[in-house]
């Protein structure tokens, strides 16, 4: 059976979260879920609820097991207590939460940053899309650690998502900013060793001829030419490349430009 | 912050960002239209006359220079050209309207004024002449000029 997380949680040092009621440490660093003893958990609790101040071992004895009617040796207390440690530090932090005063008890020093918080039971934060076991493991154990950070991927994906909608857009925009102007030309075959572009719409094959007739117009072989000659206007351009006009290409090309041709019909 | 709110922080940022976005690119574009160097080989000619020529045209925002370099042949003639036009410009899409400041002469040229004229545009030659042409993309690697229905020449950006 599982739960959601509810109530309260403690913050410490702004890396580990605390939730007493689902006897659980959670880690903002790396995402490390760690169920702790209840008995564990208890005396956590009661650290926190006091931090500063000397909590008696028979008072973290009460809280962890006679409140139960349990009875606790030494020895499992302070595995227990050992556990707590290495769970914080698997959770991500290194520094000391739970200090030992020899023969009196344990205390949760005044400088380690901690802070009780009550989520907003309206807000589905990360931390709150866990679920834990009801009864939890007898070790600290890992959970599901892609499960908590799937929040986060779910942000990195619609940002992705959005930059790659930005992108698409600012390629159609640019493909259609930047079209090519040699598209306006219509290949009408090899005359006399060269590839020949007409310009559609105002230049026709019947003026090429005549041109390259009046003008002893040559070409060299495999040469591109692109042909533009309008009737209204006495001239004619001539645009020679290595090869067809293609993007990413680049090309080399000489202009020809015909002062006072104009085709006759 | 509750599910719908995250949901509309994140819509309005990514509206944000792709403003931006577009934003940054159309800056960057209309940078790219009003400083860019290009060069052309250019043959006019008219009767029996061929001018040969290497024209190379920077822009830099608002002004730039028309740099001519190469031969005239008229009949058995053949003189040097060698001219700079410094210009002020301003570009409204693809057309750019440009007005010569000066025309310098360098010493390798000793061509005729008066002959090139009658196949350059004047804006060439003199300061303080307009002179219009329209730049059409050819692909992304240069630009067509033409004044009118008829190409001029391919300028290849450098």
């Amino acid at each position: 059976m599982t739960s959601n997380c509810s109530g309260y949680y403690y913050l410490i040092g702004d890396s580990v979260e605390f939730w007493p009621e689902e006897n659980l440490l959670y880690s903002r660093v790396n995402g490390e879920k760690i169920t702790l003893f209840i008995a564990a958990s208890r005396c956590l609790q009661l650290l926190l609820s006091q931090q500063g101040e000397l909590v008696p071992q028979r008072d973290l004895f009460e809280a962890g097991w006679q409140k139960n009617g349990l009875e606790v040796s030494n020895n499992t207390f302070y595995q227990n207590i050992l556990m707590l440690r290495k769970g914080l530090k698997l959770a991500g932090y290194e520094q000391t939460v739970i200090k030992t005063v020899p023969r009196q008890g344990l205390t949760v020093p005044s400088m380690v940053p901690v802070a009780k918080i009550i989520p907003d039971t309206s807000t589905t934060s990360a931390e709150e899309i866990f679920s834990v076991e009801e009864n939890p493991l007898p070790t600290p154990s890992k959970v599901d650690k892609k499960a908590s950070s799937r929040p986060r991927h779910l942000w990195a994906i619609l940002l992705s998502l959005s930059f790659g909608v930005g992108i698409a857009l600012l390629a159609a925009w640019n493909s259609t900013e930047n079209k090519n102007f040699f598209s306006h030309f219509n290949f009408v075959g090899n005359i006399e060793q060269c590839s020949v572009y007409l310009h559609s719409g105002q230049t026709s094959l019947q003026s090429y001829r005549q041109f390259i007739a009046q003008n002893n117009f040559t070409c060299k072989k495999q040469e591109v030419v692109y042909f533009t000659a309008n009737p209204l206007v006495p001239r004619a351009s001539v645009i020679r490349c290595e090869w067809p006009f293609a993007s990413g290409t680049k090309n080399l090309c000489i202009s020809e430009y015909y002062l006072e041709w104009q085709h006759n019909e | 912050m509750n599910k719908p709110q995250l949901f509309g922080v994140f819509t309005l940022l990514s509206l944000l960002f792709l403003l931006l976005a577009l934003g940054a690119y159309r800056l960057y574009s209309q940078y790219q239209q009003t400083h860019f160097n290009c060069e052309a080989m250019l043959l006019v000619h008219k009767d029996d006359a061929e001018l040969a020529l290497m024209v190379n045209f920077i822009f830099q925002g608002d002004n730039g220079i028309a740099s001519l370099k190469g031969t005239l042949k008229q009949g058995d003639k053949t003189t040097s050209v060698s001219r700079k036009s410094y210009f002020d410009f301003n570009q409204m899409k693809q057309v750019y309207h440009l007005k010569s400041i000066s025309a310098v002469t360098t010493p390798a040229d000793n061509s005729d004024s008066k002959d090139l004229a009658r196949y350059l545009p004047l804006f060439y030659l003199e300061p303080g002449l307009k002179f219009d042409f329209t730049a059409y993309p050819a692909t992304k690697e240069g630009y067509v000029f033409s004044t009118g229905q008829v190409p001029s020449f391919y300028c290849a950006r450098k």
